[in-house]
């Protein structure tokens, strides 16, 4: 290739691959760009990335009082939390016991985890339903939470990433004098922590973006996470408001967009582990 | 030195059995939740779908398959069924040779790399029922961007979402955008994984042009990759929910109800317990025969490349 | 103390027998090798004396408590693996620590923040400290103490491991190839650096080798283990110079020993490829037998000497120090492999016909299955007045 057909394949991608990042990232820009504008700027029909009345203070006050927005974020970092938490507790011994202890059952139990795996998320939702319903937790911190306390992917990838620390740091371990609690928690975990992070990235990502579950079990408003309380948010406006409902729609996406452009790297690593979850 | 030892193999000594028991206590809670919460409600769908059970009603009646009879009878059932084949239909290729096309351009240079791929990787992780919420602002027949967009060209814009005609498709057009970005990540990392010495032998062999080199080096060697992007996009497609409900709610006149919908109307909207658990069997029926193809296809992902 | 008895110790896994019937004393403050090629069952052997692994018959006592049932951190033994095992995301210090934090400290002691407010534990931490700098200090590291694994080369890492193991005194130490991941420089160098750290500790090492030099230069004895068999114990030089068995001679030595088709010929003479060799070993006539000899025992001859092997130079290797012919001798399948000082190897060349003769008492006299063959008294005492 000489470096005039070179120079013309470099501007031909770029052409191509600016306008499609520009189709991909237009609803953000617009989103961001209509949270900035009064209404007369919105309803008009000139396409303006600016606005020509500066209207933030107006259309993101009018978000935060109209609706508990902090509530929202603040109920998104509780449930996603107590998710991670409790999957983190419950999953890490069980995967070290699967990856390096030998025990009867061991492998009837990793082929129950790998069938955990396969079930969509939304399949047990009804018999779930029926359970909170009876004991009487519908509409609660719990109701959102309990479900997810055990992850199986979480175990699947704990446990895939237990063998592959060498068995020698075990025997080691067992001979310096370590039970296998401490083996867990003083050698396995600090040496897990990358594999954890991975895990964190798609359990936060999975369950702040959730919508079927809280759906499905919250009615008040107060307890709404980020993404059931944009729908209530948007019901509210019914259909008319667009300046403080986009931005409403800012303040709920920020939190993992910047997450997300802050550690790209890491983000994009654990959501293609998401591909063999399915 | 004597033959073989005679003595009995000896029996489980106290530390293996201190080992097994680590193992139990350490795996057990897991388990234990692993079946509260996820394969015992999912055995128990099976079992509902198999009652009139509806929720709070005091009594339930095994109907064997009379659920399914009345479901294969419903027009309703074959419509959201259709609606999600449709819908797996346009979104599938959509997006996974979308994502090729996109994650080959990258690869082409270094210039620019981590920028697209930050650009068209963002739908993935951004809350889609927050950008459905803008995708409908977007689409707004008259303020919306779109139209206002097309407008400028000289196209007549329509009403997306309530036109019956392109609801699914638009529903669909968005699901490309969001799940882009994640198969272009697939095909990346499937593309940086094909030795360079391949390349190399194969302008040796007189393959110099791009197009040839693709055809003889980068596709056959992205064969295993596209297959697993097929089935994991094909699976996530299949779960469409949160733009149905957020954006058309199964409308107009039915023309985006999807299996998941329906699933959810009957489940929680109607409380016809027995009746949406059928929905549920049926639809993860479809979502395990991918699982299943994808496992197999993951085995030979493995021995293959 | 570490006195260890192990006796009739078998192990299999599934159908396949890794051990058989094992039987070894060791005594307190030996250093005993355990030397076989790979896959011969001596790392298995090693574990299951650690605990790590189960045998499944037999037993093993350490001062004559039996250990069978005890837990690997019950058992008082130190090991420091192929692979170092080191913690890789603690200071070289703290992994040094470890077993002494386990042992000393009480599982509250031992938590973080909480730990450090009950009382004693600061005494704990600093005694604790003290003794790794003390180990530190004798194994020359105590300025990479600060340093996490990663940044240590392999030398410094097999002393930290060394370290790990030291700090808590244990009965015996288990050393499992250790220096097999080192470069052949520093390799040389260790092996007398560890030998210089058991006559100072004068603890019991057990240490597990496939390298023949080490085991020899290292070892008080050496037990050959192959196939799951323990074949000798003894010290290197009787190993060496009076195998019992062909498959012991041929694994020990490099380059290996010359093996050669023999026969018995007239009562207490050996025919072996034309040479009569008078080695007094009991049989009938025509019997089959083999003869090693090694390569250094080979001896030049004039080429018109009576009772020689006869051959023509194949192949001449100078390795400066030595030279090692190569000839091919009639009759044997094998080139037969001379070593010889480097001025008599650099007359010959190749195709030079050469004769080579075998000192009667260099020569080793195996049967047909590879058993060791003994002059008896009454043909030895023969050959005495023969002679």
């Amino acid at each position: 290739m000489n470096r005039q057909q070179s120079l013309t394949v470099a501007l031909l991608r770029h052409a191509v691959l600016l306008a499609g990042a520009v189709i991909m990232l237009a609803p953000f820009v617009w989103m961001i760009s209509t949270s900035l504008k009064p209404p007369n700027e919105i309803f008009s029909t000139d396409l303006s990335l600016l606005p020509r009345k500066w209207f933030a203070l107006e259309n993101y006050g009018k978000a935060f009082t109209k609706v508990p927005l902090l509530r929202y974020l603040l109920n998104g970092v509780i449930v996603t939390a107590g998710i991670f938490a409790a999957q983190l507790l419950v999953s890490l011994p069980c995967a070290y016991a699967m990856a390096k202890l030998r025990f009867r059952g061991r492998e009837v139990m990793f082929t129950l985890v790998l069938v955990g795996l396969m079930i969509p998320a939304q399949v047990p939702a009804i018999p779930r339903y029926v359970m909170l319903y009876q004991v009487g937790l519908l509409d609660s911190y719990a109701a959102l939470i309990l479900p997810f306390v055990v992850s199986a992917f979480g175990i699947f990838l704990m446990r895939q990433f237990f063998r592959t620390v060498p068995d020698d740091l075990v025997h080691a371990a067992r001979l310096d004098g370590c039970g296998e609690f401490e083996i867990l928690w003083r050698i396995m975990l600090p040496l897990a922590f990358p594999a954890m992070v991975a895990f964190a990235i798609i359990s936060v990502v999975a369950h702040w973006n959730d919508f079927f579950w809280p759906l499905v079990v919250v009615q008040t408003g107060d307890l709404a996470t980020p993404p059931l309380g944009t729908l209530f948010f948007r019901n509210e406006e019914a259909g008319s408001d667009f300046g403080p409902l986009m931005a409403g729609t800012v303040v709920i996406t920020a939190p993992l967009v910047l997450l997300f452009l802050g550690a790209q790297r890491r983000f994009i690593e654990g959501m293609t582990l998401t591909g063999m979850k399915g | 030195m004597a033959a073989a030892s005679a003595a009995a193999p000896a029996a489980p000594s106290p530390d293996d059995r201190a080992e097994a028991r680590a193992g139990y206590a350490l795996a057990m809670p897991a388990m234990a939740l692993l079946f509260v919460v996820l394969l015992g409600p999912s055995l128990a769908v099976v079992v509902l779908s198999l009652t009139d059970w509806q929720l709070g009603a005091p009594r339930m009646n095994f109907i064997g398959l009379g659920n399914f009879e009345q479901l294969f009878a419903d027009r309703v059932f074959w419509r959201s069924f259709g609606n999600t084949i449709v819908y797996c239909l346009v979104t599938v290729p959509g997006s996974v040779f979308l994502g090729l096309g996109i994650a080959l351009l990258v690869e082409l240079a270094p210039a620019g790399r981590t920028f697209y791929r930050a650009a068209y990787f963002l739908p993935v992780t951004s809350t889609l029922i927050a950008m459905a919420v803008v995708w409908e602002f977007l689409l707004h027949p008259s303020v919306g961007l779109v139209n206002l967009a097309l407008e400028a060209v000289g196209v007549k814009g329509i009403d997306w979402l309530k036109n019956p005609d392109v609801a699914l498709l638009t529903l669909a057009g968005i699901g490309i955008w969001q799940s882009v970005g994640l198969n272009m990540v697939l095909f990346m990392a499937g593309i940086q994984a094909i030795p360079a010495d391949l390349y190399e032998a194969a302008e040796v062999d007189g393959a110099g042009g791009a197009w040839d080199r693709f055809c003889t080096v980068t596709w056959p060697m992205l064969g295993p990759t596209t297959l697993f992007v097929t089935v994991v996009s094909s699976i996530r497609s299949f779960q469409v929910f949160d733009t149905v409900e957020v954006l058309t709610k199964g409308g107009p006149n039915k023309a985006t109800e999807v299996l998941l919908y329906t699933m959810y109307t009957e489940g929680f909207s109607f409380f016809r317990t027995g009746y949406a658990s059928a929905v549920t069997v049926v639809f993860v029926l479809i979502v395990l025969t991918f699982t299943l193809a994808q496992v197999r296809l993951g085995d030979r992902r493995t021995h293959y490349t | 103390m570490g006195a260890i008895t192990i006796s009739g110790l078998g192990k299999s896994f599934g159908t396949v027998e890794v051990l058989k019937d094992v039987s070894l004393d060791i005594a307190d403050g030996e250093f005993l090798t355990l030397l076989g090629p790979s896959g011969c069952g001596k790392s298995t052997l090693l574990r299951i004396i650690a605990g790590l692994e189960r045998q499944t018959a037999g037993s093993i006592a350490i001062d004559g408590r039996a250990i069978d049932g005890l837990p690997a951190k019950a058992r008082n033994i130190a090991m420091v693996f192929q692979s170092y095992a080191l913690y890789p995301h603690l200071t070289a210090a703290r992994n040094i620590a470890l077993p002494l934090t386990m042992r000393r400290m009480t599982p509250w002691q031992r938590l973080p923040l909480v730990g450090s407010l009950l009382p004693g534990t600061r005494g704990l931490r600093a005694a604790i400290g003290r003794d790794v700098a003390g180990v530190a200090a004798a194994l020359d590291i105590a300025h990479l103490l600060d340093r996490k694994p990663g940044q240590l080369s392999g030398g410094q890492k097999q002393r930290v491991a060394l370290a790990r193991a030291m700090v808590r005194q244990p009965a015996a130490f288990l050393l499992d190839e250790p220096l097999s991941n080192l470069d052949a420089k520093l390799r040389v160098q260790m092996r007398a650096e560890l030998t210089d750290l058991h006559r100072r500790l004068a603890t019991t090492m057990i240490y597990v080798t496939h390298d023949q030099a080490e085991a020899m230069t290292m070892s008080d004895r050496v037990a050959v283990l192959m196939g799951g068999d323990l074949l000798q114990v003894g010290p290197p030089r009787r190993i060496y110079d009076d195998p019992e068995t062909l498959q012991v001679a041929e694994f020990v030595g490099s380059p290996k020993i010359n093996v050669l088709p023999g026969r018995m010929g007239r009562p207490g003479l050996v025919d072996c490829l034309g040479a009569r060799l008078p080695l007094g070993v009991p049989g009938g006539p025509d019997v089959a037998l083999r003869v090693a000899v090694r390569p250094e025992a080979l001896v030049l001859a004039r080429p018109d000497a009576a009772d020689c092997l006869r051959g023509r130079v194949r192949h001449i290797e100078n390795l400066g120090s030595d030279c090692m012919v190569h000839a091919d001798v009639e009759g044997a399948a094998d080139p037969v492999v001379v070593r010889l000082d480097p001025e008599a190897g650099g007359r010959l060349a190749r195709g030079t016909p050469i004769a080579l003769e075998i000192p009667p008492h260099r020569a080793l006299v195996f049967d047909a299955e590879g058993k060791r063959l003994r002059p008896d008294a009454a043909t030895a005492r023969l050959r005495r007045a023969g002679a």
